[in-house]
């Protein structure tokens, strides 16, 4: 198993367009990490640079310490699982995972052990000897990962791998995803734009935006801690609400002149600053009739419902403000339009994010 | 468009493209600029000896009423190919989209004769058109009271090998009317139905404009195919006889050569055709790159 | 059809059967003719039905061909016009499909010159450089022989561009999997891209066939040789010495002959050859 290490690794295409900048991270033996941001973020440049599928412009990286940026995709010992499963349409299922171990030479009983192993282990034993286009989407994805098993790589990468699929075959595959990780106990790294996915899969997630990587850590780190603005806003679903804030002299964050927190440390902002503050639509409640300590009490006026069965999501707007707001609740529940709803939250859930700059600041 | 991988290698992509390029340049580059060069000279017989002479050949070639003949059969020939294979072809392909019992059958019969040799269309017809024993020729005096015999008749010649090239290209363009239509939306159709077109209107303001790509790119195709392709049907049947009545630029440009063995005259005409399918060329690529915006 | 008279459904079946009868009867002619002792073709009207004589008219022509233009035999021809058209069709094929390989897959300094040096070749049919072509034959010592036959025809823009624009519709993914399968750029043709082309293949070797056999002015110009004659160059010389002859039993016998090999691969192919035809011209 292996490390894989990049460091400042950059990418600009012939005509100046810059996809990946100076990014860094280091993924340990045997970690699953994703890749997650919305299109365009570079995250398939810096899968496919690791593929060595895309040429690497600068920076250096390294799978188990050694300098590949050189090699030849087939000399790098990994393994990839293609968003539209790439299969080789004129062979059998058996041919297409044999076509690596062929090219490298392998033995026979060898080749045919690694099959044999890789079908029984993705239920795959009965579809040898078809052809791609005789099977379904979803065995096609799990000849797809078959064909990634069977050459026993340092590290697999993913490029979206379940997103031709429908919902109900998308969430069985996670699933088996996730336990074949766990077997192999080898090192994934995983690209999606789906969040859902990420948070479900993934050991520690890494979101980009616009080239960069925002933030890196678990799934809970990043939900619960968003170290930016923009993942504050991209994991979570329904996305978080912002609200504007100002800072007073006293290091104090006042919404709408009501104090609802104090900023820790020295702020990095001077007195009267804009502030955003963040809030998730499951941290809001009804229960603000009682103002109690460490409560943030707001009025909104619903515009529309959406009964989910198990939860109910509002839509709004803050009160008085074009400010839309969202709120989940438990159970069924039923507004009219107009209807004005006071709400709190608690202060411990709320995040504050500089204005400018988006960075979060610690309360 | 471009693909997003490529593989690298710095030597074998030059030796992929060397068997081809190898032949292009030996047998048509090398051809082709032995013609440029030669229409500048003048040869004696024997090849003995050459003489620079600049134009002369080519101004010896536009003072020839023969030649300038030959300009006239050819675009007679082109333009009477061209509109008799389309008209019929038109007519066969609107019939055939429309024909719901035994299209695939009609398809068949009408598709074959594009693999008939132009030479041996140019032989069947002149079998069946022979003044003395040909079947057809003996209708029309049995009908019409025409005296056919294209031996003497140089009208009647040009016709007849009109005919014969039309015959043989009419499966060509069939294909790519019936193309044409089947790739028109039905709705489109069905919608001017509704707006209560009949089927003559219908045909005129939605289906023939649609086809105007096909038809302008057929238009190039067959003028091409009777300018240049067709040689061999007239040198098997005519020989561009009688009197030059069906000597088009390709059967000159033969003759003046091999058997003139006028080698100046001869890489001349040679030029002047290559201006032409040049010319022609453009036209069409100019038209595809439309086409690909369409 | 969104209407359906039966007025305009009679007019389409009498329309089909005039097309039909107008594309067919030269070669019913053709048969007819060749079933008959030469007498029967002597004078107007010529019989409309076959004649008993079919057996020994082809039997003489296969064998013997016609005495007065040479007395080669068209089982001969046959063969030799079989050799020709598959060595062009083959070799077209071969270096058209690494040609547009090259192009579509590498990416190295002349390569839209050399896409372009091929395009031109569209430029100069054989028809329109006859003589300085015939002296570059002369030069190479390559008049009567089979490599000067075959050779000079393997060039093709058209088979290039095919398989270049059905390569460009590969998809990426594939060579991307192939490089991470530890597949070289040759071993990606062989195992992956040939295979794929199958269809295509088929689809211009019916085309480029026909055109093989179908060749009259090069054979014309190349070979004196008797034995290298093929069979639509050799009808038209049986044309120049039988003319006036009461051969035309033996010709149309020969031009049965000649057209049967190509008009039964069309048949044989029919959908792949429209696939071809229509798709080679985009």
């Amino acid at each position: 198993m292996a490390t894989v290490e990049i460091r400042d690794l950059t990418k600009i295409y012939p005509g100046g367009v810059s996809a990946v900048e100076s990014v860094n991270a280091t993924i340990g033996d045997g970690e699953f990490v994703v890749l997650v941001g919305p299109s365009g973020c570079g995250k398939s440049t810096i899968l496919r640079m690791i593929a060595g599928l895309e040429t690497i412009t600068g920076g250096d990286l390294l799978i188990d310490g050694a300098r590949v940026n050189d090699r030849e995709p087939g000399e790098r010992d990994i393994a990839m699982v293609f968003q539209n499963y790439a299969l080789y349409p004129h062979m059998t299922v058996r041919r297409n995972m044999e076509y690596g171990l062929r090219n490298e030479g392998r033995a026979k009983d060898e080749i045919a052990r690694r099959i044999s192993e890789a079908a029984r282990m993705l239920r795959l034993e009965d579809y040898l000897d078809r052809k791609p286009r005789q099977l379904s989407g979803g065995q096609r994805q799990r000849v797809a990962m078959g064909r990634a098993i069977v050459r026993d790589p340092k590290v697999f990468l993913f490029d979206e791998p379940l997103s031709n699929l429908d919902a109900k075959l998308r969430t069985q595959l996670r699933a088996e995803l996730k336990a074949l990780h766990d077997r192999l106990k080898a090192t994934f790294v995983y690209v999606t734009h789906d969040q859902v996915e990420a948070m479900s899969l993934a050991d520690r997630i890494a979101i980009m935006n616009a080239g960069r990587i925002e933030q890196i850590g678990t799934p809970m780190e990043v939900y619960q801690r968003p170290a930016t603005r923009f993942v504050a806003d991209f994991i979570g679903n329904p996305a978080m609400n912002f609200i504007e804030g100002r800072l007073d002299e006293g290091g104090h964050i006042k919404v709408d002149g009501t104090d609802v927190a104090q900023l820790g440390q020295a702020a990095p902002l001077h007195a009267g600053a804009k502030v955003i503050v963040g809030v998730r639509p499951e941290h809001l409640s009804l229960d603000a009739s009682d103002p109690a300590d460490g409560m943030m009490s707001l009025s909104m006026a619903a515009t529309f419902q959406e009964q989910l069965g198990a939860d109910t999501v509002i839509h709004g707007k803050v009160l008085g403000t074009d400010d839309a707001l969202t709120l989940r609740l438990n159970g069924i529940h039923t507004v009219t339009p107009g209807q004005r709803i006071n709400l709190g939250a608690d202060t411990a859930h709320l995040h504050f994010f500089d204005a400018e700059t988006g960075a979060r600041l610690s309360a | 468009m471009q693909k997003r991988v490529v593989f690298r290698s710095k030597s074998l992509p030059y030796l992929l493209l060397a068997p081809q390029i190898i032949v292009t340049v030996v047998f048509f580059f090398w051809p082709a600029y032995q013609a440029l060069e030669s229409s500048l000279f003048i040869e004696d017989a024997f090849g003995f000896s050459r003489e620079f002479v600049g134009f002369d050949n080519f101004r010896a070639l536009f003072a020839d009423d023969v030649y300038l003949a030959s300009f006239k059969v050819t675009l007679v020939f082109g333009f009477s190919v061209t509109l008799l294979t389309m008209g019929i072809s038109l007519a066969l392909a609107v019939a055939a989209d429309r024909a719901l019992r035994g299209a695939t059958a009609y398809r068949t019969f009408l598709i074959w004769p594009y693999a008939v040799a132009p030479a041996i269309a140019g032989v069947l017809w002149h079998f069946l058109m022979n003044p003395s024993l040909g079947i057809v020729s003996y209708w029309l005096d049995a009908l019409f009271g025409t005296d056919w015999n294209h031996y003497v008749s140089g009208q009647q010649a040009l016709l007849m090998v009109i005919v014969a090239a039309s015959w043989k290209q009419i499966s060509y363009n069939f294909l790519f009317f019936l193309a044409g239509l089947q790739s028109i939306p039905r709705s489109l159709v069905e919608a001017a139905a509704i707006d209560r077109a009949g089927p003559t209107r219908r045909f005129w303001t939605i289906v023939f404009p649609l086809l105007a790509p096909t038809t302008f790119f057929l238009l190039v195709v067959n003028l091409v195919y009777a300018f240049f392709d067709t040689f061999s049907l007239i040198d098997a049947t005519t020989h561009g006889g009688p009197a030059n009545a069906t000597s088009t630029l390709v059967v000159k440009v033969y003759q003046t050569g091999f058997v003139g063995q006028d080698y100046g005259a001869s890489a001349a005409q040679s030029v002047i055709l290559m201006l032409i399918v040049i010319a022609m060329t453009i036209v069409q690529f100019r038209y595809i790159d439309r086409r690909v915006n369409y | 059809m969104v209407e359906n008279r039966p007025i305009g459904r009679a007019l389409t079946h009498l329309v089909l059967i005039l097309g039909v009868t107008f594309l067919c009867f030269p070669v019913w002619m053709a048969l007819v003719a060749s079933t008959h002792p030469p007498e029967a073709l002597s004078r107007a009207p010529i019989p409309l039905w076959f004649g008993g004589q079919a057996w020994e008219n082809y039997k003489t022509i296969l064998s013997g061909g016609l005495s007065q233009a040479g007395g080669v035999p068209v089982a001969r021809m046959m063969l030799n016009s079989a050799v020709m058209a598959l060595g062009i069709t083959l070799g077209k094929i071969a270096i058209s499909l690494l040609s547009a390989f090259a192009i579509v897959y590498f990416r190295f300094p002349f390569r839209m010159a050399f896409f372009w040096m091929i395009f031109i070749t569209l430029m100069l049919p054989v028809e329109v450089r006859i003589l300085p072509t015939y002296d570059v034959m002369v030069k190479l010592s390559l008049l009567n022989s089979w490599g000067g036959l075959i050779v000079p025809l393997i060039a093709s823009a058209t088979a290039t561009f095919l398989f270049r624009q059905f390569f460009l519709t590969v998809p990426d993914e594939l060579v991307e999997a192939a490089r991470i399968d530890r597949a070289g750029p040759m071993r990606f043709f062989w195992d992956i891209l040939l295979p794929l082309s199958r269809t295509n293949i088929a689809a211009i070797f019916i085309i480029l066939f026909i055109y093989g056999w179908n060749q009259y002015l090069w054979p014309l110009i190349i070979t004196t040789d008797e034995s290298l004659y093929t069979v639509v160059m050799g009808i038209g010389r049986m044309m120049n010495a039988g003319e006036a002859l009461p051969v035309w039993h033996l010709i149309m016998a020969t031009a049965v002959l000649a057209m049967l090999p190509p008009v039964l691969v069309v048949l044989a192919m029919q959908r792949l050859f429209v696939k071809g035809l229509v798709e080679s011209e985009k």
